[in-house]
């Protein structure tokens, strides 16, 4: 290969890589920021499709713009009755300003990490003011009660009992707590619903 | 006739310039051709076909033959939107997945659940659902299978957590079910996932008498010659 011929193909290399750093293509749930030496330029890009950048000099950051979900881990608390009961939650959030979750947050994990701290703390908070019961009932409707001795053989005996319900109030306080922490703290991201995934007693180990 | 010197070994050979370019014509229109063919496809009636150029949807596709772009510009995803799709809660049917739970078994991290007058119930159930916007369903979450455990979870939780056991075990399992479909069906729609929830079905019911749980006795199951009936008397002794 002749030297000249080496240096064409050095040129056609070198137009085929500008070109495609100077395309982005955005799916339906992304948007994207363009960085300008750690500088954010020009307002975010929400609709998908193709998409033309200075290339080289910008840098796009592309995130989500759909409901991302994230899981607690088990977390083992008391009732207001002295039951320990291990709670998994989940929540849906989404990133609604991605100018501010870019300059305070970054990364999805790091918002992960810190709707982990604001979520763990206000269900604690929540969990420990209310009986166990209050938890898990949703209703005050009065429930059929048999008490069961051994379920194949004997009839037990039947009673209703009412009790007091108040599982939705304590999702949508906790949820109105994290939502209002997550205001202060101005990150770019929005709660989109909150729940307990599972609610059980703490398994002994012997 | 002009022509091209080629040296092939010791030899020289003219090849005719026409010949030359011949070839390449017909290597190009071969590959025009592959290409062609490759882009067509079908929708089979059941299907919904959203096609996807650069990142942005374009059309949606009702059964029948189509063509696309090749090389990623159009990108196809296939959704069943007829097709009555079955989650199942609580166990594993032996071909979903038999390394979790074979056939009639709890499967415990889901089955596990707390009634209204703290009573532990093991529980399976099944959530048959249909997908009515496909293109809601492919972008509203990242993982749209996934958010379906997590609600169907939550619902059923949520619904034997309001009725005693007596209740979900006996008297009132229709009710049960209802309560866990409304619930489900608001977060979908608070989710925008366009999916439509057709039924849930309580299946067998199972007290949870005792704590802790007994030893795990499937971990070394596989080690092991299959003995049905030793299995099927440790899950009832309990």
């Amino acid at each position: 290969m002749s030297f000249k011929s080496f240096i064409w193909l050095l040129i056609v290399a070198l137009i085929v890589f500008v070109g495609w750093k100077s395309v982005i293509i955005l799916d339906e749930d992304e948007q994207m920021l363009l960085t300008r030496f750690g500088q954010l330029t020009g307002e975010p890009v929400t609709t998908a499709g193709l998409h033309l950048v200075t290339p080289l000099i910008s840098k796009p950051f592309i995130y989500k713009k759909n409901l991302i979900e994230w899981h607690s881990d088990v977390a083992e608390m008391p009732t207001k009755d002295d039951k320990f009961i291990a709670i998994e939650s989940y929540a849906y959030w989404q990133i609604t300003d991605p100018q501010v979750f870019y300059q305070r947050v970054r990364t999805i994990p790091a918002a992960e990490k810190r709707l982990a701290d604001l979520m763990d703390g206000t269900l604690r908070d929540e969990v420990a003011r209310h009986t166990l019961t209050e938890l898990i009932r949703s209703s005050n409707r009065r429930m059929d009660i048999t008490e069961i001795q051994n379920v194949l053989k004997v009839p037990g005996e039947k009673t209703t009992k009412q009790t007091k319900g108040q599982q939705a109030t304590i999702v949508s306080t906790i949820y109105k707590h994290a939502t209002t922490a997550l205001d202060s703290l101005q990150m770019g991201i929005k709660l989109v619903d909150f729940n307990l995934k599972t609610v059980n007693f703490i398994r002994v180990i012997e | 006739m002009a022509g091209e010197k080629v040296q092939f070994s010791n030899q020289e050979f003219e090849v005719a310039t026409v010949y030359y370019w011949l070839i390449i014509l017909i290597a190009l229109v071969l590959a025009v051709i592959v290409t062609a063919l490759m882009s067509f496809y079908t929708i089979t009636p059941g299907d919904s076909g959203v096609v996807v150029r650069l990142g942005k949807v374009i059309q949606i596709n009702e059964p029948g033959i189509y063509w696309k772009l090749p090389w990623g510009i159009d990108r196809l995803h296939r959704i069943k939107v007829d097709y009555q799709y079955n989650a199942e809660f609580g166990f594993r049917s032996a071909e979903a997945d038999s390394d979790i739970v074979s056939q009639g078994k709890f499967y415990r991290p889901e089955a596990r659940l707390l009634t209204g007058d703290l009573k532990m119930i093991d529980l399976k159930w099944v959530v048959q659902y249909r997908v009515k916007d496909p293109v809601a369903y492919l972008f509203s979450v990242a993982d749209p299978e996934q958010t379906i455990r997590t609600v169907g979870l939550t619902a059923m939780r949520t619904a034997v957590g309001d009725y005693s056991f007596h209740e979900v075990f006996q008297t009132e399992r229709r009710a049960v079910a209802e309560m866990a479909k409304k619930h489900m069906q608001s977060k979908f729609d608070l989710y925008k996932m366009g999916i439509i929830i057709q039924h849930v079905q309580l299946k067998q019911a199972w007290p949870a008498l005792s704590e802790p749980e007994p030893a795990p006795i499937v971990i070394h199951q596989s080690a092991m010659p299959i003995d049905s009936t030793r299995i099927d008397s440790v899950e009832k002794t309990w």
